[in-house]
């Protein structure tokens, strides 16, 4: 891991060179493009045409090896916010077709239903260097939307590529958009858990935990620097605070259970239910694993807290009713109040990064599925529905999609959906079983 | 004439009292042997006999011994019987329920007199989940499995120091089926020997 992340801090030489058309495209954004009350139910229609190579002029020969294309393709299809449209239906003679509006015919677009266009070129300068400009049309306008320049290595290609899908959709919902962020998740090596850390998509999954013991239920820090996670590694669940890169941490091992961590947004400070009392509680810790105080007191079982935005309040669950139900405590006032009533088993609170609703499992008539309920413990939305356990959902740093795990298919895997429920599919497919995802809170640069 | 009858009488009585005597001393010189030999043979037999009695003595107790080592296998077998018993059996609980049942609290009971006649012995009281609901939530509800029973055997009188608790959560399924049975199986504190 430390390789990759040396080679990547190695190549930070992406340089931002021009934004066309002056930096005022982003001031005049008004978000028309993408319904805020249901981004996912009409998909926007958008083309993305071959990339080319633009070292003589505009209407080059299309780059055939290493075409950026297809990767900016499955990124912005991953969003759920379009309808990528087949690039073989397209009425457009791509060699005439240039990058800059004057040399695109943007009717051939519009017939075929497109609404946004990309285009992109590509030019080596110097020596293993590249120019890639990249923009966004609005085809029944006629008009660029976003057009941008990035200079870097040819290795590079796919981070460029990466900046400016994260670019369109920062234009398009004022929101920088999952393609730099991460995803914790345990996975089964030999019956028992480790934990991983995969890019958005489920690429690049590397194990953080080595030894033979298990390991579970990782959470983010806000800075997205350190995991905490329960490992038996001693022979007990005991709490692990640990620097990602750096080899570093703190272990919480008193008497009990030491689980179920949940850093506070923007602190370095995390909740974690302990049972040391022989009640198990949420109590807050620093960041080295001291007490700080308690903040759950009833008896009965306290576990997964998890904070809002702004870190005034803590969702957590709670068997103080007799049954797992989901409870809001106000750190302020410490009052504390019952969230969800509708059921028997509700658990796996994940607040909202907007801050109006929490994601929870819930189990309804023998098996778990996601729901989302509002701050008010109104408006409760089923998000999954089949004959197998959804659980542990997530929400992605922009709040427009989910990930969580589910049996559906057989054994557990990491899925993603959109914040509506929309949009359902498997990330990766790796051995063994795969459960308790948690999206990181913020975005990666290593 | 019965002067005569006397004198043959009293003859005939002195030949009878010499033969009477010569038989008797006549046997006597081969009698005076035979007794001695007959010493002879009861002193080897004698001999024979302390022996024949030590080798019984010595097959007595090999018996005995044996006896005792059966004895002894057949109780060192049901300790270990009563180990693994102790082991085998596991405490089940209700769905999302820490507490004793009627059976378990029976169950217990038996554990408690082991525990209570194998003073040097101490235990770890393991809490297990089925794999329905959260890891975090199970981990808590085994780690409330295991104290339930603790505090069922402490009251009983069992020193603390000997119970030792862990919650295994959903970790470690008796049953890896995705079943009623397999869940009720799996809701169980599971006992080892520390």
């Amino acid at each position: 891991m430390n390789k990759r992340i040396k080679f990547l801090l190695g190549c930070v030489t992406i340089f931002f060179i021009t934004v066309f058309i002056k930096g005022s495209v982003y001031a005049e954004n008004n978000y028309e493009y993408i319904n805020i009350s249901n981004p996912f139910l009409a998909k926007i229609p958008i083309a993305v045409v071959p990339f080319k190579d633009i070292s003589k002029n505009d209407k080059g020969d299309i780059i055939l090896l290493n075409n950026g294309v297809d990767y900016l393709m499955q990124m912005l299809k991953f969003t759920g916010y379009f309808n990528i449209l087949d690039k073989d239906a397209f009425l457009t003679d791509f060699k005439n077709t240039g990058v800059i509006s004057s040399s695109i015919n943007f009717r051939q677009f519009t017939t075929v239903g497109a609404e946004l266009l990309i285009t992109g070129g590509e030019k080596k300068i110097e020596n293993s260097k590249l120019l890639i400009e990249l923009r966004l049309f609005d085809t029944f306008k006629g008009k660029m939307l976003l057009g941008k320049q990035y200079e870097g290595q040819v290795s590079d290609r796919e981070r460029i590529v990466r900046r400016f899908a994260g670019d369109v959709i920062y234009y398009l919902t004022g929101k920088k958009g999952v393609f730099e962020t991460k995803i914790v998740f345990e996975s089964k090596i030999s019956g028992k858990k480790n934990i991983f850390i995969c890019d958005f998509d489920g690429k690049n999954p590397i194990r953080i935990t080595k030894n033979n013991a298990i390991n579970l239920s990782p959470a983010w820090s806000s800075d997205s620097k350190w995991i905490a996670y329960t490992s038996f590694n001693k022979g007990r669940p005991d709490l692990y605070i640990r620097n990602i890169k750096a080899k570093r941490g703190a272990i919480v091992n008193f008497d009990g259970a030491n689980i179920s961590p949940c850093w506070v947004p923007g602190k370095f400070m995390l909740a974690a239910s302990l049972s040391f009392s022989g009640d198990s509680d949420i109590y807050l810790l620093t960041g080295t694993g001291k007490i700080i105080k308690k903040l759950t007191d009833k008896w009965g079982i306290d576990v997964s807290p998890s904070f809002s935005p702004d870190g005034k309040k803590m969702a957590f669950v709670s068997s103080r009713s007799g049954t797992p139900q989901i409870y809001i405590k106000n750190l302020y006032s410490g009052n504390v109040r019952r969230l969800t009533y509708e059921g028997r088993y509700n658990t796996d609170p994940s607040w909202s990064p907007a801050g109006d609703k929490i994601a929870y499992s819930a189990m309804v008539k023998n098996n778990i599925d996601i729901c989302t309920i509002d701050i008010a413990g109104r408006n409760i939305l089923k998000l999954t529905s089949d004959t197998a356990d959804n659980e542990s959902p997530s929400w992605s740093p922009d709040g427009s999609l989910i990930v969580f795990s589910s049996n559906r298919n057989g054994i557990a895997r990491i899925y993603v959906m959109t914040s509506f429920g929309t949009d359902q599919r498997v990330l990766f497919a790796m051995k063994g079983a795969q459960t308790n995802p948690e999206w990181s809170k913020s975005i990666i640069h290593y | 004439m019965q002067k005569n009858f006397l004198i043959k009488s009293l003859l005939c009585a002195v030949v009878c009292g010499f033969m009477i005597f010569t038989v008797s001393c006549g046997p006597k010189t081969v009698k005076s042997t035979a007794p001695e030999e007959a010493v002879e043979i009861q002193t080897i037999d004698e001999d024979a006999e302390r022996r024949a009695s030590e080798e019984e003595l010595a097959r007595e107790r090999a018996l005995e011994e044996q006896l005792l080592e059966e004895q002894r296998i057949v109780a060192e077998a049901a300790k270990k019987e009563a180990i693994e018993k102790f082991i085998a059996e596991n405490i089940y609980f209700d769905y999302n329920e820490a507490y004793l049942t009627v059976d378990a609290q029976e169950l217990l009971k038996e554990k408690w007199m082991w525990l209570r006649d194998n003073t040097g012995v101490s235990v770890i009281i393991e809490g297990h989940c089925d794999n329905r609901g959260t890891t975090e939530y199970n981990l808590s509800l085994g780690e409330r499995r295991a104290e339930s029973v603790r505090t069922f055997l402490i009251d009983l009188g069992i020193d603390g120091a000997r119970l030792t608790k862990i919650s295994y959560g959903e970790e470690k399924p008796a049953e890896l089926d995705n079943t009623p049975y397999a869940w009720a199986k799996n809701r169980r504190v599971h006992f080892t020997i520390e």
